[in-house]
């Protein structure tokens, strides 16, 4: 049934396509379907807190052990608002080296690959990784106390962190089955309460273990 | 004849930059429509882009609740673009209204202007 343009409902499942991730993402119950626009007779919607689900995107990618091919290398970088030669520097790699990785005409190595994601990660704390990178090159980043600026409980972060990079084995065998991750708002306090407060814990929930979409 | 530059608005420009670095704890965040995404080429990572790079070239305080801004940029990929969008800065809602591709002139001077630098 078509939708007006005030009636508002929230999807259970939206595949959010327009993100620009080369995998399959989800969201569960928190897109907001918002009727149609009465200029264009498109359906528009609406997604909360678009930084902090980039960030999760970017954290469970870069988390998971498959390697990344260049489209996702590239949504990566694009993710974080890197340029291709700065992210290159950090890598010491040659730019040309780099192009070639994402444009997927050249593997990039193990231990590069692993740079990459370790920075990324933490690069989704950073309120502006371009800048934070622009200083690692330089040497003159302070790390620690942008860190204690933007994640809520760096503790726990410190811990997924670790955790997550001492372990992982990054697979090298291509897989043909696409990536699928699912991200949900975490519940606040009192979810029906109207117009209610969400805590500073409030982030999208990574999903406990990627699962890869059948077909 | 160089374009005339476009006025800034400030505030403004400082105020997406800041609505695209955090993280909101607000339910409202960015309304847009898919398919005007699609058909510009542009994806979400690119707004958030323009958003923290870009500039606040139109301002005007609506009737209504919330302001129409229009805001060019980059989307990181060396690609420009033109977003309209009305903004409810109390409550952190942007809503894209229009996405445009800004077609770039590259000027013979320019070309070798940057092949000397390089």
């Amino acid at each position: 049934m078509a939708m007006t343009q005030h009636e508002r409902r929230i999807l259970d499942r939206y595949e959010i396509d327009t993100l620009g991730a080369p995998f399959k993402v989800t969201l569960l119950d928190c897109v907001t379907m918002h009727g149609v626009d009465s200029k264009t007779g498109e359906n528009k919607i609406n997604v909360p807190n678009l930084s902090g689900l980039i960030g999760a995107v970017v954290r469970a990618r870069v988390s998971h052990p498959r390697k990344l091919n260049g489209k996702e290398i590239k949504f990566v970088r694009n993710a974080l608002g890197l340029k291709a030669n700065q992210v290159a520097k950090f890598l010491e790699m040659g730019p040309e080296h780099f192009s070639r990785c994402e444009a997927g005409t050249k593997v990039m190595a193990l231990t590069s690959e692993k740079l990459f994601r370790l920075f990324a990660y933490l690069a989704t704390y950073f309120a502006d990784p371009q800048e934070t990178l622009a200083k690692i090159i330089a040497g003159q980043a302070k790390l620690t106390s942008d860190l204690e600026m933007k994640a809520n409980k760096p503790d726990e972060m410190a811990r997924k962190f670790i955790e997550q990079f001492l372990m992982i084995k990054i697979q090298s065998v291509f897989d043909p089955t696409e990536l699928h991750f699912e991200f949900r708002r975490m519940v606040p306090n009192d979810p029906t309460a109207c117009g209610h407060q969400l805590d500073e814990s409030d982030e999208w929930e990574e999903p406990p273990q990627p699962i890869a979409a059948c077909g | 004849m160089p374009a005339r530059p476009k006025r800034v608005h400030s505030l403004e420009t400082v105020w997406i930059r800041e609505f695209a670095k955090t993280y909101s704890p607000a339910e409202v965040g960015l309304t847009y429509s898919p398919q005007s995404l699609r058909d510009a080429g542009l994806d979400l990572i690119g707004v958030r882009n323009i958003f923290r790079r870009g500039h606040v070239t139109f301002a005007n305080k609506l009737h209504g609740p919330g302001a129409l801004w229009v805001i060019e940029g980059d989307n990181n990929e060396g690609e420009r673009f033109c977003l309209t969008t009305i903004v409810i800065t109390e409550q952190l809602a942007v809503d894209l209204q229009r996405v445009e591709r800004v077609a770039m002139e590259v000027h013979a001077e320019e070309m070798n202007d940057g092949h000397d630098a390089a």
